[in-house]
């Protein structure tokens, strides 16, 4: 326990690493999900136009 | 090579197979990464744990000026040769190469604060690193404050060719001028000074943030693409006698 505590503590620098670390992954983390959701909503989208504009065609 | 790339199904077709190798690089060097940068490396003798950080913010320096020098790579072959899809991979790495940017300089606050205690002084490798996030922000708002994208990718190509000169001030900036930075100790003449239980996180990390960049920037450059392919739609639409001719 008092080792774990240790670890987390880093030698009295704790705030400042684990602030680096979190920073840096929130980021990152941001960056990925935006990217993600962006890519599913456009091909969606396009998807969706593609298959509309294959059924107008069919129903002329 | 850039004409057999043109093709954006051949392209899709490549980065299928590119895409899933570069995200297995980036979990399984970051795992490792992590591992070594907190269990397996010695803290230093004189920044004691907080030289940790260095595994977050040098890796995400390196990679904040590579991912500007890829950019401007692109710039030169969109505004000399036209080609499309390289003003399409410079829009795509322009966020993650912010990103990069903004990790550098936030973790830098953080490691300045116990070391120099400060978060911040106007030293010459800080504010030049700052510059370099504030062109890539330039670049973002100039390539998307168009209504046709297009419109933009001229001023945006140019704007990044002209901030070129941002990068090797940011290298030698510690070497040109009094810095409270520290010096090169690893992209310097004579070899890497810094012992090789420090260097190997640093360069695994570094790996992990090159997949990840790779990844992200293909995913974007997909979404791009199909952003395209939906707005000519779109107009085909909107005039439909045109979209017929």
């Amino acid at each position: 326990m008092s080792s774990d505590l240790g670890f987390f503590a880093m030698g009295g620098y704790g705030f400042y690493i684990w602030s680096s670390w979190g920073v840096a992954a929130g980021i990152l983390i941001a960056v990925t999900c935006h990217s993600l959701i962006r890519s599913y909503l456009i091909k969606e989208q396009l998807n969706r136009h593609l298959t509309d504009k294959t059924d107008g065609d069919h129903l002329d | 090579m850039f004409d057999y790339l043109a093709n954006p199904t051949r392209f899709r077709a490549i980065t299928a197979v590119i895409f899933p190798v570069a995200v297995a690089v980036t979990v399984a060097a970051l795992l490792y990464g992590l591992y070594l940068a907190f269990f397996a490396s010695p803290a230093d003798y004189q920044q004691g744990e907080t030289v940790r950080i260095m595994y977050i913010h040098v890796p995400a320096a390196w990679m904040a000026l590579l991912a500007y020098l890829a950019m401007a790579v692109a710039a030169i072959f969109y505004l000399v040769w036209r080609h499309p899809l390289a003003d399409i991979g410079a829009r795509a790495m322009a966020v993650p190469g912010a990103s990069f940017a903004l990790i550098t300089l936030l973790t830098g606050s953080f490691w300045g604060r116990p070391m120099w205690g400060t978060w911040w002084v106007w030293d010459a490798r800080l504010t030049s690193m700052l510059i370099l996030f504030f062109l890539y922000l330039g670049y973002i708002a100039l390539a998307d404050g168009f209504e046709r994208p297009e419109r933009g990718s001229k001023p945006a190509s140019l704007l990044l060719v002209v901030g070129v000169i941002n990068l090797p001030i940011i290298k030698f900036s510690v070497d040109w001028w009094n810095t409270l930075h520290q010096g090169s100790s690893v992209l310097r003449f004579g070899g890497p000074s810094i012992d090789p239980a420090m260097l190997l996180p640093l360069l695994v990390m570094a790996l992990a943030m090159l997949g990840w960049f790779i990844s992200v920037s293909i995913l974007r450059m997909n979404t791009l693409l199909a952003q395209r392919r939906l707005n000519v739609l779109e107009i085909r639409e909107q005039s439909p006698q045109r979209g017929k001719v």
